[in-house]
């Protein structure tokens, strides 16, 4: 297996900075005070030209907001928050509303090929002959550049940022926004509704299988900022979308919060799948600094024989808090969840998956792989229920847990609600540690420490990764070396 | 910006408070005190509802609309037939009085068998074993216990004695007006000796009586403990208990939990291992119909290397009842070679049936095996469809099935009249003869 060969590679060639994307573009940003109130509220609403519901939209969440509480369920541990301490909005000066690539500052454009995304639409991803990505690019508050538009627009697919959504499909923004994550769904998703910036927003009409991969690729660039991105994807009957996204920010010894809000909607027959590869910045070996990832993403399968399926690889964040969910509506429809979580160092990971089966016949597949290094802990938490009128309802999951070193915990808390005697449910969780006797194998076939632990766990996680797109692939065999390395010896 | 909402106190909380405020606990012999301590902590908190994550699935503020009155000090009633347990001891409760009458007790070298009254005279360590909560024990409703419970058993298991035949102790709920019964007990098995020790409940269908119990277990170096809890309470009384079990080095402890009746039944189960090597072997059976709800709520504490756990739990549910199962295995950061294994199932015969499982684990060593698995539907059709293809009618097996399903935890009861007892339950519950 060459990626295997890749994961060893890159850990080999890796000696001190593990996180490469830590890097800091120096450009001029634009950015309002500190603080949370109403006139910033106004203020983001202002410099995006939003229509007047939009903004009563806004200030609606954030009267509602200040009436909530933080939640404390979550097996994480952080200092207070201070919400007044963050700026809600920051944009690269001169970057509103770019209306080509060669308007774009390249200081930008020179950002993104250091991180390897390719915003030339004659380019395509590093390593992956012939795949040609769509993607809209956000930094820090506002989205710089949405590639192949106009390819999309040929099949009648909407892709762009979701401020320019609102200005030209606002009655499709109307509809969806916040019908699958409502306003008061839960304190950070209200937070979000209130001061979110910017996101993607992708319609695939009826009947349309998407060309290409759509992609969004999120950039925390300024100090002391919050991203709080909107991502809204419809796929109208019959259509099928694959979505990737991606994610980095700098190194820097203070929390930044990112509190995102992701809502799919899939109707009649439509498909979705999603995938994530979270490398936010995860903090420094003693757990300063790194991205708290807050983050509500849900989706609704609204049709029959709908069809929605989340991807995770979590690696980076400091603390990451994201459940991605299925709303299994329609009747038939289906809902997957795969998803790797890695932690190392002081990370803190509280993740899994929602499947709420409320149709006929509906279905769900989960597959957790959680590994857990260093002095980490690495939470899945998941919930499973079918409603009385769900009958036949299936759920299969599968949660395994890996823990390397004894200074870490790996957590499994499920929650399995069975109202109607037709639902199927099983759910199997294992915890374990790396065998001795696989340690022993592959050192006696001349490999070293941290080869045999990249190779053993790649081979863990290997129903999971087969779920990727092939963009993906290569790049999370890299990653889970990268995220593990020192965890031995 | 928070609101603080002065909580307002339910009907049974209130009369709870009153009781509390009528009873006369200055002469009684256990530290007054402490009664009252843990009478406050359960005024600030209120009965659990299910804001309160462990008790998320049973929402006791609301079920539990009133709270019947504490037991007449009049005359002592009649405990009735007691011919079903007639092969064992017998520490017979009548609405929560001992009836010594009744009562068969060991009188066996090496076996101590007193009523909590004497025995906390006699000892005076014991009221603080018994007062603080193990972890993963304590709530509202073991203070409630705390607070009222002036009865119960204390059964001390010399070093090496063994206890001849099981020790049962019957709370039998007899007449025709509902009370709240408080008992404590606890037992304490040396080093290497063994006992059987069952708590069975018992009382008339109908009757909104309340019983609330709370046992400690202390499991010596070495020894060998089943304890057995059977409820087989009336159709609308409520059965609320703690069991705090604290196992010692290279000691076993079986503990199974069967569940028949009660409107509202709940376990909250803690157990330690104290010691290396031990092994603890957790059963549960639940069986309901209509509109019962029973609520298994078990803590595991791996707090020591080379311990094995293993939990199964298996519940079967008709009509429109309800059945909770809530476990967590936690394993601590030196538990090293750690095996812990839960399983729970549940089988729903019926459209309006729930079942909520949430097996947990919490795992902070490397070196462990721990694995947990849940499943719930119906019956299997495949298996039904083979004894019907010979020649078994549907009714009978679909009896056969659920028998076989429950039977993996009776069978776990060594004791064959215990486990003749508890198999005619489930037996009744299925409304089959039993041929044993």
């Amino acid at each position: 297996m060459p990626a295997v060969q890749e994961t060893i590679e890159q850990v080999r060639s890796i000696d001190v900075d593990k996180y490469k994307y830590g890097f800091t573009t120096e450009i001029e940003t634009e950015k309002p005070e500190k603080g949370l109130s109403e006139d910033i509220i106004r203020y983001i609403s202002a410099r995006k030209e939003e229509p007047e519901w939009m903004l009563e939209w806004r200030l609606d969440a954030y009267k509602r907001w200040l009436t909530m509480t933080e939640p404390g369920w979550a097996k994480v541990e952080y200092p207070k928050i201070d919400f007044q301490d963050i700026y809600y909005y920051a944009a690269p000066k001169g970057q509103d509303a770019p209306k080509s690539l060669d308007e774009v500052d390249p200081e930008l454009l020179l950002t993104y090929e250091k991180l390897g995304i390719p915003l030339k639409e004659q380019e395509v991803l590093a390593g992956v002959q012939g795949a040609r990505v769509a993607v809209d690019a956000v930094f820090d508050s506002v989205s710089v550049v949405t590639t192949f538009k106009d390819e999309l627009a040929k099949h009648g697919i909407i892709f762009c940022s979701i401020s320019e959504a609102m200005r030209d499909h606002p009655d499709l923004v109307k509809k969806y926004l916040g019908s699958v994550v409502p306003v008061t769904d839960n304190y950070y998703a209200t937070l979000n509704s209130a001061v979110f910036s910017d996101g993607s927003f992708v319609y695939i009409p009826k009947g349309v299988r998407c060309p290409m991969e759509l992609s969004t690729y999120f950039r925390i660039n300024e100090m002391d900022t919050g991203q709080f991105e909107r991502t809204l994807i419809i796929a109208d009957e019959g259509s099928y979308v694959s979505y990737l996204e991606g994610c980095t920010a700098p190194m820097r010894d203070t929390n930044q919060l990112h509190a995102a809000v992701v809502e799919l909607i899939a109707l009649d027959d439509a498909e979705i799948k999603y995938s994530t590869v979270q490398n936010w910045y995860p903090g420094d070996k003693d757990g300063k600094g790194g991205i708290y990832n807050f983050v509500t993403k849900r989706g609704d399968c609204r049709g029959k024989n709908s069809k929605i399926s989340w991807t995770q690889v979590e690696t980076g964040s400091a603390i990451t808090w994201k459940y991605p969910s299925c709303i299994l509506r329609g009747d038939n429809s289906r809902g997957e969840f795969y998803s790797i979580a890695i932690s190392n160092g002081r990370q803190q990971i509280d993740s899994g998956t929602k499947m709420v089966h409320l149709g006929k016949n509906t279905s769900s597949r989960i597959i957790s792989k959680g590994i857990a290094a260093g002095h980490s802990d690495n939470t899945y938490r998941g919930l499973v229920s079918a409603h009385a009128k769900a009958a036949n309802a299936r759920n299969f999951t599968q949660c395994d847990s890996l823990l390397i070193g004894h200074k870490c915990g790996a957590h499994t808390v499920p929650y399995i609600e069975a109202k109607t005697a037709t639902a199927v449910f099983e759910h199997e969780a294992t915890t374990s540690k790396i065998s001795d006797d696989q340690m022993f194998y592959c050192l006696s076939r001349g490999l070293g420490e941290e080869e045999a632990v990249a190779l053993i766990v790649n081979g863990f996680v290997r129903d999971v990764i087969q779920h990727l797109p092939m963009e993906f692939m290569v790049e999370t065999q890299k990653l889970i070396g990268i995220s593990l390395e020192g965890s031995v010896g | 910006m928070l609101t603080t909402v002065e909580r307002v106190q339910t009907a049974a909380e209130k009369a709870l408070s009153d009781y509390f405020a009528g009873t006369d606990i200055a002469d009684s012999a256990r530290g007054a005190e402490v009664r009252r301590a843990a009478m406050v902590r359960f005024q600030e908190q209120g009965l659990p509802h299910r804001r309160i994550e462990e008790w998320k699935y049973t929402d006791l503020r609301t079920a539990m609309r009133e709270a019947p009155a504490l037991p007449e000090t009049g005359d002592a009633l009649a405990a009735g037939d007691l011919s079903a347990y007639a092969a064992g001891y017998r520490a017979v409760f009548v609405n929560g009085r001992l009836d010594t009458a009744a009562s068969e007790l060991p009188e066996a070298a090496g076996v101590t068998v007193t009523s909590l009254a004497e025995a906390l005279e006699a000892d005076a360590g014991l009221a603080e074993r018994l007062d603080g909560a193990m972890e993963g024990a304590d709530s509202p409703v073991r203070d409630l216990n705390t607070a009222f419970a002036d009865q119960g058993m204390v059964i001390a298991i010399a070093d090496g004695a063994t206890l001849d035949r099981p020790l049962q102790i019957i709370h039998r709920f007899v007449g025709e007006a509902p009370a709240s019964v408080f008992l404590r007990h606890a037992l304490r098995v040396g080093d290497n000796a063994t006992a059987t020790v069952a708590e069975v409940f018992e009382g008339p269908d109908g009757l909104a009586y309340h019983v609330n119990t709370a046992a400690r277990i202390d499991v010596g170096t070495q020894a060998n403990v089943t304890y057995l809890r059977l409820q087989a309470d009336g159709t609308q009384a409520f059965n609320l208990a703690t069991l705090e079990a604290d196992i010692g080095a290279g000691a076993e402890l079986t503990l199974i939990a069967a569940s028949f009746g009660a409107a509202l039944s709940r376990v909250q189960a803690s157990v330690k291992f104290s010691g290396e090597h031990a092994i603890l072997k957790h059963g549960g059976l639940k069986m309901l119909r209509g509109k019962q709800h029973a609520d298994l709520t078990m803590f595991v504490d791996h707090a020591v290397p080379n311990c094995v756990s293993e939990e199964l739990e298996k519940t079967v549910l008709d009509d429109a009842a309800r059945g909770v199962f809530q476990g967590k295995i936690v394993v601590r950061p030196d538990a090293q070679k750690t095996d812990g294994r839960m399983m729970t199932q549940a089988l729903l015969l019926s459209e309006g049936a729930e079942a909520d499982n949430k097996p947990e684990l919490e795992i902070y060593a490397d070196d462990v095996q721990c694995g947990h698995g849940a499943t719930s539907g119906q019956i299997d059709e495949t298996l039904l469809f083979y004894l019907r293809s010979r020649g078994i009618p549907e009714s009978q097996a679909r009896s056969l099935l659920i028998q076989a399903f429950a039977g993996e935890v009776v069978d776990e009861i060594e004791d064959e009249a215990l486990r003749g007892i508890v198999a005619g339950h489930a037996a009744r519950w299925l409304g089959v003869e039993l041929d044993v």
